[in-house]
Order: C-alpha cells, then structure tokens, then sequence
C-alpha cells in the first residue's frame, strides 16, 4: 500500500514539475522518468494507466524528433494521465 | 345534403348528457331539459351543411356537425341553452326516424387510439419549449392518474385534482382541461406523456432534444482549448500576469457563445493563477493542474460528442430552473447554519422523500457583505415558513410533512414559491422509515462520492449513519474541533467532528460536557462529507430530532 502511495507521489511530482517547466520544454529526461513510471504501472498491474503512460511516452517521442511538431496530441496525452491520477486519488482525498 | 343528414345524425348521437355538460355546463345543461319540459317545440330545416333550428320561443340557431361550431340569435357567445335544446330535442324525436343510423350509432364506439399515434414532433409543436421541459422533469414523479372511457377520454391527476378530456376527434386543441386554461396547458400534455408511457411509448428523449438548446460558439471552445495549452505550454514559472486578462475575456466570449460552464471553469482558472501570482498560501498546484485537465478535456468531449443530453450537460445551464412537482412526502432529519468566505450566511434544511428516497433541501440565505444587511440564525429559524405560514421554520425542521404543488429543481432544492402547499402529517419513527441510499449502512470501506462523473458538479454529499453508541466525545483544542466517535454494530468506528464557532460555543460546551451523547444507544445521524471530514448535523431516534447547532 505504502509503495503504491509513494508510486502516486512520484507520478503526481513529475506532472507537477512539468506544469512548472511548461510542456514546451519536454526533454529526455521526462522521457526516462515516463519510461521508469511506466514499468512500476505495469508492477503494481495497473495496465490502463501503463498504457496511458506509453502513448504519453510515445507522443513525447514524437515531439522531440521532429522539428515542427506541435504539443497539442503531447499535452492532450499529459493531461489524460493528469485527470486519470486524480480519479485515482479521489477516494481518499477530494476537494470541494 | 343526404350525407350531411347522416353526419348530423352521427354528431347528434355522440351528444349524450356527458358529452354535453362536458362541452357546456351541468346548469345549462339542466335549465334546458327543464325548458324542453315545459312543452318548447322546434322545427329543423336542413341546408348544405348545416341544420337551421327555430325554437318555439323565437330564437334561431343554426348547428353544424361539430359541437365547436354554432350560432344563435341570443347574445350569448357561448355555448347557450339554445343550441342544447335543438341538440336534444332532435336527439329525442328525430334521431330514431332513421333506424339504420341508430343502430349504427348504438354500435359506435369512439376511438382514441390517436392519442397513441401522435408523433412525438406533433406534441413538441403542440405545446411550447417551456411546458415541455417542465412536464418532463414532473414524469419523474409518480402521479396516479385515474382513466375512464366514455364518450371521452377522461384521465384525472389525481393529487393536482384535474381531468382532461379528449374526444375521438385527433386533436389536442380539441380536448379540454378542468384547469380552464386556454389553449394547450401542461395537464394536457402531462397527461398525453403519461398516458403514453402506461402503453410503452418513450417519448422522452425525442422531446428532450426538441427543447434542448445545445448550440454554442465553436470559436471560443477552441480559444479556450488552445489558451488552456499555452498555459501548460508556457509553464507556470514563465507565465505572464496578462494571461488573466486574457482568461477574463475568454469567459465573457463564452457567456455569450452559451457556455456556461465553460465560463464558470475559466473563471475558476483565473481565481487559482490569481492566487498562483499572488504566492497565497491557499494556492495548490494540484488543485489547478486538476481544474485545468478536468476543463481541456471536457472541452474536447463537447466537440466530440453527439448525444444532447451529455452535451447539455456539458454545456451546463446558467441558472438551474425549478419545476413544479405534483406532490412531495417529506421527513425532516434536520438544520444546519453556515456562513461562507464569499459573504453569504444561511440555514439549510433537509428533508428525505419518502416516495423517491432522496434528500431535499430548503435553504434560507443573505448576503451579508453590504453594510446594513444582518442575518440571524435565531430569527430565521424560528421564522414562518414560506409555504402558507402554517408553522416556524424550527418546527418544520421537526416535523413530517406533505407538499402539493413544490417548485424543485435538478439538485433537490426545494423553492419557496407561493403555489406551495403544506400539509403536516404525523411524524413516523425514523427506524420504520426506508431510507434506500440515504443510509450508509457498511462503514467498512471509503464512502464513494455521489458525484462519480468527472464532468459532474460535486454536490453537497449529505447521507444518515446508524450508530450503536457514542465512544466517546472531546475537544480537541489543537484543531478548536469537538470530535465524536461513533461505533456501529459491527464496531467500525467514525469520528465526526463540529468546527469550533463563536455563535455556536454554548452548543458546542453543552454537548462537550453533558455526558447524555454517551448514554445514548442506536442513533441516527445526518451526517455532511465535506473532504474527509464527517460533520454531524443532526441526531434522530423514534420521532425526535436535534440539530446540534440550532436546538440546544
């Protein structure tokens, strides 16, 4: 239970530190954390949010490479896990 | 000219006292019987497609196939005892002449089977926007609605006390409503619905997408998309404060373009950067990052999705509308006072629904931020209540109680309308009482919210806890909070908490050193969720009640 919290924790420290930094400037970095985030999904057998965690990781990719990518499918993605997270947690916590 | 004789002698046939009083009035109706009795005689003269009638005390009318269409030579421009005269009088000494029709007319029955035919499209013409939203949200109450078959159709709404009736003819506007109203009423159409329904026509969601407005200004779902991701762009450590300006004319573009939701989450956006800039201690950043995914991804569901009703919901509506109900059985489990940030100060009260087993609420509520506006909690509850002044707002919060005729909307909220009557009724045990979903009966597991849907607007999550007993009750002075501990049968425990404040200290000292909460055994408490909290707002057992900020 503790592992799983402290798995949420990360998750939401990586979200709320690109909200910060501005998605513009995704980096490999990201990409590394995303791809650590995404092995302890599939850990902990929550195999949706792995897979939004992938198509998270593949649209990074994606605006890394080429030049005149826009952020417009990397933030959808981004904000995809952001809400799935909070959903998650909303059983223990929740603000009105 | 023959057929119209046997169309005349068809029309007369149907004209049977019912029909007629229907139609005119019984004092009409038996003031021309009385007249026929004292010998009044009258002669028919047939022409293309009427039927002249000379009464023997020299008015003249003149009839046609159809009860709608007369005239007589008297002032009246109603119906009038002469137009009934020549109608029964032909009735009783003409209409036997031709047997054959008679005896067709004896094997007559009349069809509604029309009723059952209508296109939802024809009743959406028949009655307006307004009539159908309003008798829509009435079909979810239940209503027992009397049918009789005659000459008319008759239903009866039994608990609003009105009948309509329709004849074979296939038109609405021909059918009448004992309300008087002219033209289409609601009765008609709430009726026709209903009616509808018993013999498994839907007609709901056809309907619902002729009255639902869910057009809106594409641009600005864009605008607000593409805003939302330059800020997520941009990231809050370069954002520049003209963003808010740019937020404030966003939501004014979408209160225009009938995105009401989308202007009250903009506005939500600002206020949360507001703070962001101002380094307030309130501000969270996951708080905003929630609000601005919850916004983004809702603006892309409206412009994916089809259906109207999850459009309308996501749309939103500026000011939610309240609707008669025909009737509410309510049990009062209690009040709670409340003050907020923003300047207001009021006292809700909440009711259970013994028919739909959900929770109502009437809220009595000031703004106080204006110089010279007060509220008292102690005047307002020992005020009358807005439905017929019968009693206080504390002994209704007692109390059990029917209403007929309760305005209410989406959320349960009761309006403190005029029409509303109230009718007091013993109160029951609340153990006897069920209670469905209101009672939240395995402590065990997390409380799930009741509103599940992301897009939903969090509502107030107001349930009742059953308590063996209480464990034990303190202050704790750390967090200026009186906790109390209540175990249910299984012995799960909860602790409920009541926020130290400075109207309600004697309540709260009253409660903290009387040891009588802790004698108590097999309770029930209204109990509000805000967070993880559990606030008490009232205690029940048998047919007494106590608010804990209100009564002691």
């Amino acid at each position: 239970m503790e592992e799983l919290y402290s798995f949420t924790e990360n998750l939401t420290d990586w979200q709320e530190r690109l909200l910060l930094k501005g998605i513009h400037k995704f980096d490999r970095q990201d990409l590394q954390e995303l791809k650590k985030l995404q092995e302890l999904a599939t850990e902990y057998d929550m195999s949706f949010l792995a897979s939004l965690i992938e198509d998270l990781q593949v649209e990074g990719n994606r605006y890394l490479q080429e030049v005149k990518a826009d952020a417009e499918l990397l933030t959808q993605q981004y904000l995809y896990v952001v809400q799935y997270v909070n959903m998650m947690k909303k059983p223990m916590t929740r603000s009105l | 000219m023959a057929d119209f004789t046997s169309e005349f002698q068809r029309f007369i046939a149907l004209c049977n006292e019912e029909y007629l009083i229907k139609y005119a009035n019984k004092g009409i109706y038996n003031r021309s019987i009385k007249e026929m009795e004292k010998g009044m005689t009258i002669s028919y003269e047939f022409g293309d497609d009427y039927v002249e009638c000379a009464l023997s005390d020299d008015s003249v009318c003149r009839l046609h196939a159809d009860i709608n269409r007369f005239s007589c030579s008297c002032p009246s421009d109603k119906i009038c005892k002469h137009v009934i005269i020549s109608i029964v009088y032909y009735a009783q000494n003409h209409l036997q002449a031709g047997a054959e029709t008679a005896e067709e007319l004896a094997t007559y029955k009349p069809d509604f089977s029309w009723l059952l035919q209508l296109q939802p499209t024809h009743i959406s013409k028949a009655f307006t926007p307004a009539q159908l939203e309003e008798v829509l949200f009435r079909l979810d109450y239940l209503e027992e609605m009397e049918i009789v078959e005659t000459s008319f159709l008759t239903m009866t709404l039994r608990t609003q006390d009105i009948s309509v009736s329709f004849d074979s003819e296939s038109e609405i506007g021909k059918s009448m409503c004992t309300c008087k109203a002219k033209g289409n009423c609601l009765h008609k159409l709430e009726v026709i619905l209903r009616y509808r329904a018993m013999h498994q026509l839907q007609d709901r969601e056809q309907l619902q997408a002729s009255v639902t407005d869910v057009s809106y200004e594409t641009d600005v779902v864009a605008e607000a998309k593409s805003l939302i991701a330059e800020i997520l762009g941009i990231g809050l450590a370069k954002l520049s404060q003209t963003i808010c300006t740019r937020l404030e004319l966003l939501a004014i573009a979408a209160h225009n373009g009938n995105l009401p939701r989308v202007e009250k989450d903009i506005r939500g956006i600002h206020g949360e950067l507001n703070l962001f800039f101002q380094r307030h201690v309130k501000f969270s950043t996951e708080a905003l990052l929630d609000r601005l995914s919850r916004v983004y991804l809702s603006l892309i569901a409206i412009e994916k999705i089809d259906h109207t009703e999850a459009k309308k919901q996501l749309l939103g509506s500026f000011k939610s509308k309240y609707h008669m109900v025909p009737q509410l059985s309510l049990y009062a489990l209690g009040a709670n006072p409340w003050e907020t940030r923003s300047g207001y100060k009021g006292i809700t009260y909440y009711f259970y629904s013994l028919s739909d087993q959900r929770i109502y609420t009437y809220t009595e509520a000031r703004p106080v931020y204006y110089e010279g506006i007060s509220f008292s909690f102690k005047d307002s509850y020992k005020g009358k209540v807005p439905w017929g002044e019968l009693i206080s707002m504390e002994e209704l919060s007692h109390s059990q109680v029917i209403l007929t005729q309760a305005k209410t909307n989406r959320e349960q909220r009761l309006s403190s309308s005029e029409d509303t009557r109230l009718t007091i009724v013993p109160r029951d045990n609340i153990e006897e009482l069920d209670l469905g979903k209101v009672l939240v009966g395995d402590w065990s597991s997390d409380w799930k919210d009741t509103a599940g849907d992301m897009f939903e607007t969090a509502l107030d999550s107001v349930f009742i806890l059953k308590a063996n007993k209480f464990n034990q009750v303190e202050f704790d002075q750390k967090t200026q909070q009186l906790l109390l501990t209540i175990e249910d049968e299984q012995c799960h425990s909860r602790q409920l908490s009541i926020s130290y404040q400075g109207e309600f200290a004697r309540n709260i000292r009253h409660l903290e050193q009387n040891k009588r909460l802790l004698e108590l055994r097999d309770v029930y408490l209204l109990v509000q969720k805000i967070g993880d909290g559990l606030y008490p707002i009232s205690i029940m057992q048998g047919k007494s009640l106590t608010s804990f900020k209100l009564d002691l």
